[in-house]
């Protein structure tokens, strides 16, 4: 009966310490945002965002079928739409396919909860979580293997995009992903699964215990990029350049 | 016999809570990293500004698709009209992606010799570009693009950076063409990439505003592997 007892008295002590550390997260979180105003705010952004990138790719392929139209039959016409099409699939506004490698990087939260309990005092939450440049290491990485075509938890990475953070959130084409990260890459698979092996990053977070590996795989599909492209400032050289030959 | 079974559903109900307590616990954990609550608020009102610098761009984006659509669908009988309007897509696209020269306003980044700079510095230099709104880079003379790799080699007891397998020479000169003000402020902001560069590295980069620049034409890459996917909705968003 005692032991019995005993076991109820560990129970409950353990049940108010998680209450405990549960509100204190809570409190924490409300505090941090100031009230709801700035987070709802932003969410409304993020659903405009949302609604203008579908627009664009929508466009976009529209845009494509009226030309194919117009063109046809014309041959001028037809040679100019064909280099388009071209220049639009190396851009990367169309969605590509392919063999290639995924690379699934996640947050350490095992060795965060050890560490937090063994020794709170030291503890640095950022030593266990996926940072901006891990991801955007890694994406260099790819390249430098060869890989043709890459996207981040399905940002397509194209000449202008950027992979940063705010705080402890990263922002992939200035757009928020969550954990856990996810890079698909077309190319040699062989090769690129090879090289991420192979890459210092992989080999550090592999060492620290983070959850990281390499799938290869047959045929993958990338989406198009839904983002803009600034040309505000941009002119031709050849244009009024005058010595540009 | 009644106290015992009681005594057990009693020691049940308290077991069910401390399981509940503990899954709501790892899911409360593992939101923070990623969720806005987690962000301060000097964090989030740079979130807000940077979405709504998004929003303005892809609206004008979706603006001038939109006209690009209507001059198409208006002058379908004109031949002239529907190669200017393909002559200036194919213009914007050449522009943007890097094939043909260009100019225009921006930055110069210079690093000297004397520099510990690390390939790593050029990839975050350049992403910090891009997310300051730069339009195009190059490094050297060599256009920046999706297909750019920017990595090092060894050889001997010396480790050169390279850019698409071209050794840099010093000075490395980063130009990026933008609005030189926003681009400057992107990169010297405090506790910035150049700050940090400045404490952390002891590199410190030289940035001059510049009004014209000009960039070279990156070659256009070669896929060997990737090919256009087909449309799979293409159905269904017609119908």
């Amino acid at each position: 009966m005692r032991n019995f007892y005993f076991s109820l008295l560990i129970v409950c002590l353990f049940s108010g310490l998680l209450l405990a550390w549960q509100f204190q997260v809570h409190k924490r979180a409300d505090g941090a945002g100031d009230g709801p105003g700035l987070v709802e705010i932003i969410t409304t952004l993020e659903n405009d965002t949302k609604t203008l990138e579908d627009k664009i790719v929508k466009l976009r392929s529209d845009l494509d079928n009226v030309r194919k139209d117009q063109v046809s039959g014309r041959r001028q016409l037809e040679e100019l739409q064909k280099q388009i099409e071209t220049l639009k699939n190396i851009a990367g506004l169309t969605a590509v396919t392919g063999p290639g490698i995924i690379v699934t990087m996640d947050d350490n939260a095992a060795g965060a909860q050890v560490a937090k309990s063994s020794s709170p005092a030291t503890f640095r939450p950022d030593d266990y979580i996926i940072h901006d440049k891990n991801v955007l290491y890694m994406v260099n990485e790819l390249k430098a293997a060869g890989a043709e075509a890459i996207s981040v938890n399905g940002q397509r990475i194209v000449t202008g995009s950027h992979i940063r953070c705010v705080g402890t959130v990263i922002l992939v084409n200035s757009t928020r992903i969550a954990p856990p990260y996810e890079i698909q890459a077309i190319g040699d698979p062989d090769r690129l699964a090879a090289a991420v092996e192979h890459s210092e990053e992989f080999i550090y977070l592999k060492s620290r215990d983070f959850p990281v590996r390499v799938t290869k795989a047959k045929n993958l599909v990338l989406p198009a990029y839904s983002g803009s492209i600034p040309t505000e400032y941009l002119r031709p050289a050849s244009k009024g350049g005058g010595d540009n030959a | 016999m009644l106290k015992a079974r009681s005594r057990h559903a009693s020691f049940a109900v308290v077991l069910i809570l401390l399981g509940l307590l503990l899954t709501l616990q790892f899911r409360t954990q593992r939101l923070m990293t990623s969720s806005l609550e987690a962000l301060s608020t000097e964090e989030l009102v740079t979130m807000w500004k940077k979405l709504d610098v998004k929003r303005t761009q892809l609206q004008t984006e979706v603006n001038s698709l939109l006209e690009q659509l209507q001059a198409l669908e208006n002058k379908s009988s004109s031949g002239l009209d529907a190669q200017k309007a393909l002559q200036k897509e194919l213009d914007r696209l050449q522009l943007a992606y890097g094939l043909i020269p260009v100019k225009g306003p921006g930055i110069t980044v210079t690093i000297t010799g004397d520099a510990p700079l690390l390939y790593y510095d050029l990839v975050d230099l350049v992403n910090e570009l891009w997310a300051s709104g730069a339009e195009a880079i190059a490094i050297n003379d060599q256009r920046v693009t999706a297909a750019t790799i920017i990595n090092d080699i060894t050889e001997g007891n010396n480790i050169y950076i390279t850019v698409n397998g071209n050794k840099l020479l010093y000075p490395i000169v980063i130009k990026a063409i933008g609005d030189p003000h926003t681009l400057e402020k992107g990169l010297t902001f405090t506790g910035g990439l150049v700050d940090n560069l400045n404490t952390l590295y002891n590199i410190f980069p030289d940035i001059k505003k510049a009004e014209s620049l000009s960039l070279p034409a990156a070659p256009p890459p070669t896929w060997r592997y990737a090919r256009p996917a087909p449309p799979a909705n293409k159905e269904s968003e017609k119908g």
